[in-house]
């Protein structure tokens, strides 16, 4: 039997960087819900509990977001080359990879994009992990600091604390909503644990289409 | 008649004589301390066979001799003659105001005017003057002082302690900085900071007795700060606009038109919207306290509030009741009514004041729960089909 060929897609510090990311935001979104939804939610003992992780948690993912955004841009410079979609990307293969999602998936065609190590996201994962990182992140972790100095004249200028409150609920919110869809589509590899082996190990099977 | 001229002489000089003489002998009875002296009141006022000790004409010759008032002598306060009593008249007390006039002024102009005198607190013949809460303040605010009594405070305070009685305003009319002031001065180092998220948030916008009484119902009152111009040793702090910086902004249509913009006396939620929007405020703004509707005071150190959900998870149905509060020109407030919910608002009708977890905007969390739902229910209708149709990927 021919031994299946290997492509070393995720390298280390990427892996070592998404899953403290991952579990970061899973920390927020939970702990977030519970100082939102006090009566509801308490998974942490106390409110305060809740709070304190909430706050150290936000803290450490501003910094983990802040080294990927650093190793992405001036060590490995593939920032816009992974994230950037192609022009061919929004004429034909945004559109192309969505009917593949909602159509040609179903119906047991193959999957359009070919991940390499140059080019691991397909068109949707570019536009989406594009407004995810350069934008939903930023704000959610901005707005997350600006809570912390709630009575600074920031708060004002902004337009009050209601106003960054609702950003911040919201923006985690999209997160929430991301983080179903994202684990999601990482079973929709060739095998179930194939995306998630991937992010694990750092090697993908490259699959032949026949 | 050179004779005749000297007999008028002499006729006017007794005249004059007599008139000085009488006017001596006047001048003696309105320094009345002169027809009787304090030993001579004391032998029989300070007699408990004459008089029993309880009785209000009994005095304790020893504490009186204590007082500031023994230099006076009791003659500075009640005018006798040298006939007391076989002349039968019972003597007037002299009102307080010939010595303490800047206090009686004080009196009169708080609530307690025409309700309460001064020996209904002070007793003047007493070494310190002031009655015991019971016998002063509780003779009107009983059930209060028994509270007060029955809580470990009353062992290192008296009423007098926090609440001037010559000043005396009500529960309203006082901001809540003001309240806090009065903790702060014995409470100075509380120690929230050890535990107390955010502490110094939470001593801006709760009022002590919030948490240290069991006073009952939560209510939001809207203080208006500057937010311009702001002393340099006030820079950090919450600055309130006075009367006179506010009539500067509205002129003389009074404090309140600021925000009741309709002056029925209650501000609408809209109202509260198009203050925050106004360009022409932008100097001053709306900052929310914690406060309660009732005072109580049984004080204390409360377990349960040291547990952030006591507030925090009160949820947006406690949150319902604010007044905004107008600063008045002898430096009180006077609170006006806010439309129930309006600082649960989502966005610009409180837009500084936000209680996390418990002024939550409904909509908004609805809003976000669906965005939420949203995700999870892709990923299931995905994942339903992906099942229905798995027999079509295995043929390939």
């Amino acid at each position: 039997m021919e031994k299946p060929k290997m492509i070393y897609l995720n390298p280390l510090t990427v892996r070592i960087w998404h899953w403290i990311h991952a579990i970061g935001i899973i920390i927020l979104c939970i702990t977030g819900a519970q100082i939102r939804f006090p009566e509801y939610i308490n998974l942490f003992g106390s409110y305060r509990a809740a709070v304190i992780i909430h706050d150290f948690t936000g803290i450490f993912v501003c910094i983990d977001w802040l080294l990927w955004f650093s190793y992405y841009v001036f060590i490995d410079k593939s920032l816009i080359k992974l994230y950037l979609p192609t022009l061919n990307d929004l004429k034909t293969g945004i559109v192309r990879q969505m009917l593949f999602y909602g159509f040609n998936y179903f119906k047991g065609g193959p999957n359009p994009h070919h991940a390499t190590p140059d080019n691991k996201f397909n068109p949707m994962q570019k536009g989406a992990y594009l407004m995810i990182m350069m934008l939903l992140v930023p704000i959610v972790l901005v707005s997350g600091l600006l809570l912390l100095l709630i009575t600074h004249q920031w708060m004002v200028a902004l337009g009050g604390v209601k106003i960054v409150i609702g950003i911040h609920f919201l923006v985690a919110c999209c997160f929430a909503a991301f983080l179903f869809v994202h684990m999601y589509l990482a079973t929709l590899g060739h095998t179930f644990w194939a995306h998630i082996i991937t992010m694990i190990t750092g090697w993908e099977e490259e699959v032949e289409e026949h | 008649m050179r004779k005749r001229g000297r007999m008028v002489l002499k006729a006017k000089f007794l005249i004059i004589c007599i008139f000085g003489f009488t006017i001596l002998l006047a001048g003696g009875g309105i320094n009345s301390s002169s027809a009787m002296e304090t030993d001579e009141c004391l032998e029989c006022h300070g007699d408990s066979s004459f008089f029993d000790e309880d009785s209000p004409l009994y005095v304790d010759g020893i504490q009186f001799a204590s007082t500031a008032h023994a230099e006076d002598g009791c003659g500075s306060c009640h005018y006798v003659t040298d006939d007391h009593p076989d002349d039968g008249v019972q003597p007037e007390k002299e009102s307080c105001d010939m010595c303490h006039e800047d206090t009686v002024d004080e009196l009169s102009r708080g609530l307690h005017a025409g309700n309460a005198e001064c020996i209904d607190c002070h007793d003047p013949h007493a070494v310190k003057g002031l009655k015991s809460p019971g016998e002063s303040c509780g003779m009107c605010h009983d059930e209060a002082v028994e509270e007060y009594l029955s809580s470990p405070h009353s062992e290192n305070a008296v009423c007098s302690d926090c609440h001037s009685p010559h000043t005396v305003i009500g529960h309203f009319e006082i901001s809540g900085f003001e309240k806090n002031k009065q903790c702060i001065a014995c409470h100075e180092d509380a120690g929230h900071s050890e535990w107390l998220l955010r502490n110094k948030l939470h001593m801006q916008a709760t009022t002590c007795i919030s948490c240290h009484t069991d006073s009952k119902g939560i209510v939001i009152t809207m203080y208006i700060e500057k937010r311009e111009d702001v002393e340099p040793d006030k820079k950090g702090e919450i600055a309130l606009a006075t009367y006179r910086d506010l009539t500067q902004l509205v002129g003389d249509r009074g404090v309140q038109s600021l925000i009741d913009t309709n002056g029925d006396g209650f501000i609408a939620t809209a109202e509260l919207k198009e203050f925050n929007g106004n360009s022409e405020y932008k100097s001053v703004g709306l900052w929310g306290v914690l406060s309660t509707e009732t005072s109580s005071h049984v004080y204390g150190v409360f377990e349960d509030r040291r547990d952030c959900s006591f507030c925090h998870a009160a949820g947006p149905k406690a949150m319902q009741t604010c007044y905004v509060a107008f600063p008045n020109q002898d430096g009180t407030f006077s609170k006006v009514a806010v439309e129930e919910g309006a600082v649960l608002d989502p966005l610009f009708a409180t837009p500084d004041f936000y209680m996390v977890g418990s002024t939550r905007n409904n909509i908004l969390s609805i809003l976000g729960l669906l965005i939420i739902a949203g995700g999870l229910g892709a990923a299931t209708l995905h994942g339903t089909f992906r099942i229905l149709t798995r027999k079509n990927r295995r043929k390939h």
